[in-house]
């Protein structure tokens, strides 16, 4: 059974009630946001804990639960649209917590130097939290084509071809629409470069 | 047809689409070679290959994690000198990386520190001959040191291993009360002092190194691991996070000067900044961090949390005094005088209740006594008694919140006069009842003016001064949605959408025990608006009262005066009067 077909199969559970069903669709997610915030804390040394994560990961299943059993959505589309937003939200808490002045992120920021070496020179990769956090925002702002491919390709984690059946388009448009979302958010991170 | 923009712009996302297909397998064709009969193209399609080039991370699947984590630290899982197997990185610092260890031998679980490669020859073998010597310190303040040594080359510290977590985690998770701040202190300056007799200097003393094991004990580390002084001073060895915590005369590398003096300053401001949730001085480059430590005066913690009494603010500020004499004696002074407020009885509370004429747990006349808030995980950071209200200001102690009538729309312009109390976090102010969404709002978060837009959020950095009045506005536009700070126009924003959710509007707590927006503060007058009210800068108005006919826009809600029980009286002729909650219980959106 295909990853939509199985999702699909699991959210009509769900929806009648299958408790187990809704811990089987979290999973997938969950394991996304894991990735996603280890990328974003692995730059400070003193957050780059599994505690940590594993904490980001109790609030989004916390979040999702909740959202889930107020929402109800009926295809994976639905689904992945919810979990992803869930996710950039659970994000954006997370760097707005460690980021600031008071924020232990902030005191860590550059971290003895030997961080940021692991940054390839001619990459725009957000560095810090206040950047994530930033990044994320202008994620929000992208037109909502583009966002909603973000959104299942790199917040979801799914592959091209599944994002092009959930969304009922062909798979070029989904490169088309996602190689826009790149270049618009590029643009963006350049300024920040430009900035400093 | 060339010049036909739309076609341009379709030819090259075709060419582009071309161009990553064969990236992705491997291929870096230029855009000369995709286009070698469309010179005109030439150009943009490079422009645009490289900036898909510099996105590549975000196409890189989860490259960074395989790296961290499927190709583990290739010291793990050896074993040191035949003793000492290493089994996970636990942590980073300025001197290498921490592993949790378990020792063959004696059979139990340590940390083994292994300094970083270079970090020996740059000190050379005196760093060696310094932690050997710091392996003789025992005292119940300070982590043990149990071995020290050179495995391959590299130099490694075998010490306690401490279940916990550190001072530096604790500050940003759960920053301990002013009183408990007091005692953690006072049994880390014990522990200093011990090692001061025995003729150590920290000369690193900071959060991070200050653990605290599962029954809130601080323990000192990395006792003799210090770069020295010169290098310290020019930011070898060292973090950004140190620097902060250097005295002057480890700035300028006055080597005659550094001594026990010297962690004094660097407890003092570990002291500062249990009080206040921030660091003394602000700076954001190294340089103006140094400038404002051995020029500037700090700003008195008081100002910032005035829950922390006048003599543990002298105590505060006679560590961060510019020159080693002028501080404390000995880190035992510093201890005992510390020890000394700490036990006092009427303390920190009567500072709040003196001040409003209450006697302590006596009977309360009048006012509404709101928040009997008793020690609990959640909230014992906060006091255990708060005024709801005290000459008609409400008082937001992060437990508490006024429910309004109001059903959350847009356009509206929210403001309110606030003194934070300079809490780093989430500080919600007012806005839509949207636990784990975006609403209408207005926030200050990490001390920044922060609105939410339905779609998304948005902070502008300008501070809001902590223990100052301050006026904060949103208006929620169509078009556009903008923040105001005591009437001048701060940022602009995206348009806030209309609101999807049916929920009221409430002030200072967002839902069920939903723990991280929340307000902590005073709110002397607040307003809800229909409509745009603000376009450009403009005066604030003391006090929100009733609009007149010309107002710009209609004011909805004001509250700030009068109280009636647990009744908020709206004051603006419109007869949304709210409701004062505790500990806000399980809200459902309206139906």
């Amino acid at each position: 059974m295909g990853h939509t077909t199985q999702l699909q199969h699991w959210l009509e559970l769900a929806r009648r009630g299958d408790v187990e069903a809704r811990g089987a669709i979290l999973e997938h997610t969950c394991e996304r946001l894991r990735k996603l915030s280890r990328k974003m804390l692995q730059r400070f040394a003193k957050v780059h804990r599994w505690c940590e994560t594993d904490d980001v990961l109790q609030n989004a299943l916390l979040r999702l639960h909740r959202a889930l059993a107020e929402v109800r959505p009926e295809s994976p589309r639905q689904f992945y649209g919810l979990a992803a937003t869930q996710i950039r939200r659970e994000l954006l808490d997370l760097s707005k917590h460690f980021y600031g002045t008071e924020g232990v992120g902030a005191k860590h920021h550059s971290d003895d130097g030997h961080m940021t070496k692991t940054q390839a020179a001619d990459t725009v990769r957000p560095e810090s939290l206040e950047k994530w956090t930033r990044f994320h925002e202008q994620v929000e702002r992208l037109p909502e084509e583009e966002r909603e491919v973000v959104a299942l390709l790199w917040y979801d984690g799914l592959p091209q071809p599944e994002v092009a059946t959930i969304l009922g388009v062909s798979l070029a448009t989904v490169k088309r629409r996602w190689q826009a979302a790149r270049l618009r958010l590029c643009e963006l991170l350049d300024d920040w470069v430009l900035e400093e | 047809m060339i010049d036909n923009p739309m076609r341009t712009d379709d030819r090259l996302a075709e060419l582009l689409l071309l161009w990553e297909a064969r990236w992705e397998h491997g291929e870096d064709v230029t855009a000369a070679q995709l286009c070698a009969d469309q010179p005109d193209l030439v150009e943009p399609l490079q422009q645009k290959i490289d900036r898909l080039k510099k996105m590549a991370w975000m196409t890189e699947e989860d490259a960074d994690d395989d790296t961290t984590n499927t190709t583990p630290d290739p010291l793990i899982g050896t074993t040191l000198l035949n003793r000492y197997r290493l089994e996970a990185v636990v942590g980073e610092g300025g001197f290498g990386t921490v592993y949790r260890a378990f020792d063959l031998e004696l059979q139990r679980s340590v940390a083994v520190k292994v300094a970083r490669p270079g970090r020996i020859t740059q000190a050379g073998s005196g760093l060696l001959e310094e932690a050997q010597r710091a392996a003789k310190l025992r005292h119940p303040g300070i982590v043990a040191v149990h071995d020290v040594g050179q495995d391959n080359g590299a130099l490694f510290i075998v010490t306690d291993y401490i279940e916990g977590s550190n001072l530096a985690e604790l500050i940003a998770t759960d920053r301990p009360t002013p009183r408990e701040a007091v005692r953690l202190v006072a049994d880390i300056a014990d522990a200093l002092h011990h090692a001061h007799g025995e003729g150590f200097i920290h000369r690193d003393i900071k959060p991070a190194n200050i653990l605290i094991d599962r029954q809130g004990r601080p323990l000192l580390t990395d006792f003799g691991l210090a770069a020295d002084a010169e290098q310290m001073a020019r930011g070898v060895g060292t973090t950004s996070g140190t620097l902060a915590y250097m005295a002057p005369e480890q700035l300028i590398g006055e080597a005659q000067l550094l001594g026990n003096a010297t962690d004094i300053y660097a407890l003092g401001v570990v002291l500062y900044e249990l009080l206040t949730g921030r660091l003394p001085f602000q700076g954001r480059t190294p340089t103006a961090l140094r400038e404002q430590t051995l020029f500037r005066q700090p700003v008195h913690p008081r100002s910032l949390n005035n829950a922390i009494p006048e003599e543990v603010e002298a105590v505060c500020l006679r560590c961060l005094a510019k020159h080693p004499a002028d501080r404390f004696p000995s880190a035992a002074a510093l201890a005992v005088a510390l020890r000394s407020l700490a036990t006092k009885k009427r303390w920190p509370l009567p500072m709040r209740l003196l001040g409003l004429g209450f006697a302590l747990l006596g009977v309360f006349g009048a006012g509404v006594v709101l928040g009997m808030v008793l020690s609990s995980p959640t909230s014992r950071t906060q006091p255990m008694i708060e005024m709801a209200h005290e000459d008609g200001v409400l008082n937001f102690n992060g437990d508490n919140r006024i429910l309004t009538p109001v059903v959350s729309f847009s356009p509206c312009t929210l403001e309110a006069w606030v003194r934070t109390a300079g809490d780093s976090r989430d500080q919600f102010i007012v806005g839509s009842d949207v636990p784990n969404f975006y609403g209408i709002g207005l926030a200050v978060n990490n001390n920044f003016p922060t609105a939410e837009t339905i779609r998304g959020g948005f902070h502008i950095e300008k501070v809001v001064p902590p223990g100052k009045w301050t006026h904060l506005a949103a208006v929620f536009g169509p078009e556009e949605t903008t923040l105001f700070m005591d009437g001048k126009k701060i940022g602009v924003g995206p348009p806030t959408q209309p609101p999807t959710r049916k929920t009221r509007f409430v002030i200072g707590n967002v839902g069920e025990d939903h723990n991280k927006m929340f307000f902590r503060g005073k709110v002397r007058s607040i307003r809800i608006s229909a409509g745009e009210r603000y376009k450009d800068d403009f005066t604030p108005d003391e006090t929100f009262t009733k609009d007149g006919d010309d107002a710009p826009a209609k004011a909805i809600l004001v509250y700030g005066g009068g109280v009636d029980g647990d009744v908020v009286t709206d004051l603006s002729g419109a007869g949304n009067h709210g409701t004062w909650q505790r500990s806000p219980g399980p809200h459902q959106p309206d139906k």
